[in-house]
């Protein structure tokens, strides 16, 4: 038996709410189904928006150096042409993202483009926190181009980045 | 004779936007939330505090600093302030970090309303001139310029992170 077709305020009515409720799903939904989701030592630091110490990022700094070097590693197995290791290398990508979420990156370049350089100093008084800061948004960005795109020139300036990440670390670790 | 058009998804969602409007120009707007503290009270910033604890004009004879000399028609106002909470920090990233802070976060008003922004933030030291400089000062002076016939004023303070404290500004009447 065909559906009774419904009514057009149901349907406007549906209409909305599915309108409203996407930006909902589309933030929520990633946190669901996201294995990365865990507790790590970041969690809370996107809270903190002044005078950030070593104390409060050094452990935080590790977990997301540790998530690069996984995401690195694994991607060089895909370039040399092991098709198994993107699954390992996009699980790596999306703990890292998430990691970087939790550090809240994104507040950083708003306030900045918002007061200027002086904001990031603000929440960032340590240079080599900044550096190091600086340096992982460079080599997840050369990273993930080759996730979706494999090639060495990438791989290799993503790299690097994540090199000289290393090298800021062990300035404030 | 004119008849009126059935409403249409396309009137719904302006009827939206025009809500959301009227919503912004009425009471969504955030009010600023003001504190005032006397001078040499600590004021509250996280794990930071700075207290204001004097101002002066700066006089004729003061030390050789290009941002302590004014224009014609304008005076130089040293306003005092102490930090508490900058241990963790080494130099030089200490310095910066008070410097930026002190001349992004402060303004003077004075008693006509005229707003001024920081002409200089420094050490305590550099402003007195003396040789023996601090290893991690403690103590900063901000430099403003205002009108040479301004009297009656007032430091605003504005929190970088006001979601966490009780106000967005701090008030502190110098006199």
């Amino acid at each position: 038996m065909p559906e009774k077709p419904l009514a057009p305020c149901v349907r406007t009515l549906a209409g909305r709410a599915a309108w409203f409720s996407l930006p909902a799903l589309l933030v929520l939904a990633p946190g669901c189904v996201d294995p990365s989701a865990g507790p790590t030592a970041c969690d809370g630091l996107a809270d903190k928006t002044l005078a950030i110490t070593r104390a409060d990022y050094a452990e935080c700094a590790g977990e997301i150096l540790g998530a690069l070097e996984e995401f690195e590693t694994a991607l060089r197995r895909y370039v040399d042409g092991d098709a198994a290791a993107r699954e390992p290398a996009a699980s790596a990508a999306r703990r890292l993202a998430h990691l970087m979420r939790e550090v809240d990156f994104q507040a950083d370049a708003w306030r900045e483009v918002k007061g200027g350089s002086a904001r990031t100093i603000e929440r960032w008084p340590d240079a080599a926190m900044r550096d190091f800061n600086g340096e992982v948004i460079n080599a997840a960005a050369q990273l993930n181009a080759v996730l979706h795109y494999p090639n060495q020139d990438n791989l290799q300036q993503g790299a690097s980045r994540h090199a000289q990440a290393r090298s800021a670390y062990s300035r404030f670790r | 004779m004119h008849r009126p058009e059935a409403p249409t998804p396309d009137s719904g969602r302006r009827g939206i936007v025009l809500l959301l409007i009227l919503c912004a120009a009425l009471g969504c707007t955030e009010q600023e939330r003001t504190a005032s503290f006397p001078l040499r009270q600590e004021i509250p910033l996280g794990a930071l505090a700075v207290s204001v604890d004097g101002w002066e004009e700066v006089g004729a004879a003061h030390a050789p600093l290009s941002s302590l000399r004014t224009p014609e028609g304008e005076k130089a106002i040293a306003v005092f302030v102490g930090w508490s909470g900058l241990e963790p920090f080494a130099e030089p990233d200490r310095q910066t970090f008070a410097e930026k802070f002190l001349r992004g976060r402060l303004r003077l008003v004075d008693s006509d309303g005229f707003d001024y922004s920081t002409v200089a933030a420094m050490p305590r030291e550099h402003y007195d001139f003396t040789s023996h400089a601090s290893s991690m000062p403690r103590d900063w002076v901000v430099v403003f310029h205002v009108w040479v016939d301004s009297h009656g004023y007032t430091l605003r303070l504005s929190h970088p992170d006001s979601s966490k404290e009780s106000f967005d500004v701090a008030i502190i009447q110098l006199g």
